[in-house]
């Protein structure tokens, strides 16, 4: 059965009814509700474990559920829940939020990992910071992120050892386009500024180390990003992380040029093809191509070589097999109105259709396409001012 | 100058003129969206009209009278065509050649007033986006989707 997750009255969402696919991808313009929504999911999904945690590191929300919102979203955010009118169903139930933060759960176990998009601010000195290192107001996803960058950083990578690239991790070709896309000639590796762990980036074939200060702003977003992708692909047979079966990925795109985020969107394909079921919000028209052509192959049975023609990659047996895995998976997308503030489901990705909000893809290419369309107008004009 | 009497003046087209949007296709007369469709004066089927004279050039489908005022008018040239990338290149070649037709034995409709408009014959297949759609749009063409307004 698909997840399905409805909310009413929460924070700016009016309402909205998401039911998720294997790749869910959530698309609008800025403070529309989207990562409240991812973050409600997280909490609806792995409510034992988030609760837990929370605990463990001594915070406590008195089974009250504004200060449970101000601890879980962020400061000021016990704002979102208007109580009597707000409403969420999840898996066709209705959630009770007081009872839901309320109790002990028997239930520990994670199966949503989240990405946020703050992931910047987990590097604070070039090391993942730990969850203490936190205020008590800055929102559960990001220190929780943090800290499990930064025990996979501590338990599972060693000093002096090359993160990037690192041949157990990822497949080769996705190596490879990171690293002309991403990291050029660049590699990034654990480091030790006297008795201080950092990460550095090390010039190909010099010894000299770039600390994370000096690094270009779309290697620092990207980095804790691999950090994410490293922890879901572990380098075993094993193809995905412990119980984990969510990934959501919040603006996966942020501060990276359109061939990385190609390259980026290839590893989320690797997560749809392990079995990951993968939710992400995007601001980038580049991110609803690649899902608009995902459909359109579907549709029409393409071939898993079309998908990879999509990306600057070599078609090996291994990365195809991850393509026809893909080529199987279920796509749907949702645009969070500012205006109506409802989501509306414009999986389809129509370029014709009537509806704009389908067809300009929920606002990501509504610009483009008004370009086009004056650009004409002007050129014909002129034209024909021109010819009479 | 109006649409009727310009085409009536061109002697490919003197016999294609239809009321309304009678001269097009009937699956293609949905394709065309207008609130008021008193302003559809008239319609040609220009591919079909010329098919004889040049069975092997790249022919424009329709032309639409379109009334402006109570009495200025211009004609809307509709090229129904697959929105793929290739369909792209295709509508180019016929808007080139098209043009040089009207400008060498259709001077009355090419001194109207005329907009140039690709409606997709199917599934549209081109992202909003896409170069291919600028391409056109910088010579004037306007891709409007599955149908267009009026």
């Amino acid at each position: 059965m698909p997840t399905t997750l409805q909310v009413s009255k929460l924070g700016q969402i009016k309402h909205a009814n998401v039911q998720f696919g294997d790749l869910t991808v959530l698309v609008g313009p800025q403070a529309t509700g989207k990562s409240i929504f991812l973050e409600l999911l997280k909490l609806l999904v792995d409510t034992g474990a988030v609760l837990d945690e929370l605990k463990r590191y001594g915070l406590d929300w008195k089974q009250d559920a504004a200060r449970f919102l101000d601890i879980f979203l962020g400061e000021g955010m016990r704002s979102v829940w208007c109580e009597g009118k707000s409403e969420i169903t999840f898996q066709g139930e209705e959630v009770d939020l007081k009872k839901l933060v309320g109790r002990q759960r028997k239930n520990k176990k994670e199966s949503l990992f989240f990405i946020p998009a703050q992931r910047v601010l987990t590097l604070g000195k070039g090391w993942p910071r730990p969850f203490t290192d936190y205020s008590p107001g800055d929102p559960f996803t990001v220190r929780d992120f943090s800290e499990k960058i930064r025990k996979l950083m501590e338990t599972g990578i060693g000093p002096d050892e090359s993160l990037f690239p690192q041949k157990q991790r990822l497949k080769a070709e996705m190596r490879k386009l990171l690293q002309t896309t991403v990291f050029s000639s660049f590699g990034l590796r654990v480091d030790k500024h006297g008795a201080q762990k950092r990460l550095v980036l090390n010039l190909t074939g010099t010894k000299d180390s770039l600390p994370y200060m000096v690094w270009s702003a779309g290697q620092r977003e990207f980095v804790p990003l691999l950090m994410g992708f490293y922890y879901l692909l572990p380098p075993t047979k094993v193809s995905t992380r412990d119980d984990i079966k969510w990934v959501v990925i919040e603006e996966l795109e942020m501060g990276l040029h359109p061939k990385a985020i190609s390259a980026v969107m290839l590893l989320v394909l690797e997560l749809l093809s392990r079995g990951y079921q993968v939710c992400i919000s995007t601001h980038s028209p580049h991110v609803l191509e690649l899902v608009w052509a995902l459909k359109v192959f579907k549709r029409h049975n393409a071939t898993a070589n079309k998908l990879l023609d999509l990306f600057e990659v070599d078609h090996t047996q291994s990365i195809r097999s991850m393509a026809d895995e893909v080529l199987k998976k279920d796509a749907r997308v949702y645009y969070f109105d500012p205006v109506s503030h409802t989501a509306h489901d414009i999986s389809e990705l129509d370029p014709g259709a009537e509806n704009v909000a389908e067809s300009g893809w929920g606002g990501l290419a509504e610009f483009s396409g008004r370009v086009a369309d004056v650009v004409a107008e002007v050129v014909n004009e002129s034209t024909e001012r021109q010819g009479s | 100058m109006n649409f009727r009497k310009a085409v009536a003046g061109t002697s490919a087209l003197k016999d294609a003129y239809q009321d309304g949007l009678q001269g097009l296709r009937k699956a293609d007369r949905a394709k065309i969206v207008c609130a008021e469709p008193r302003r559809l004066t008239g319609s040609v089927d220009v591919d079909k009209a010329l098919a004889d004279l040049y069975p092997n050039d790249p022919r424009w489908d329709y032309g639409i009278g379109v009334r402006k005022g109570s009495s200025s008018e211009h004609v809307v040239w509709v090229e129904v065509h697959p929105a793929t990338t290739h369909g792209a290149n295709e509508v180019y070649k016929k808007y080139v050649w098209f043009k040089q037709w009207l400008a060498s034995s259709a001077p009355l409709l090419a001194n109207m007033t005329g907009q140039y408009v690709w409606i997709a014959s199917g599934e549209v297949a081109i992202p909003p986006n896409s170069p291919h759609r600028r391409r056109l749009a910088a010579q004037g063409i306007l891709f409007a989707g599955r149908k267009f307004s009026i």
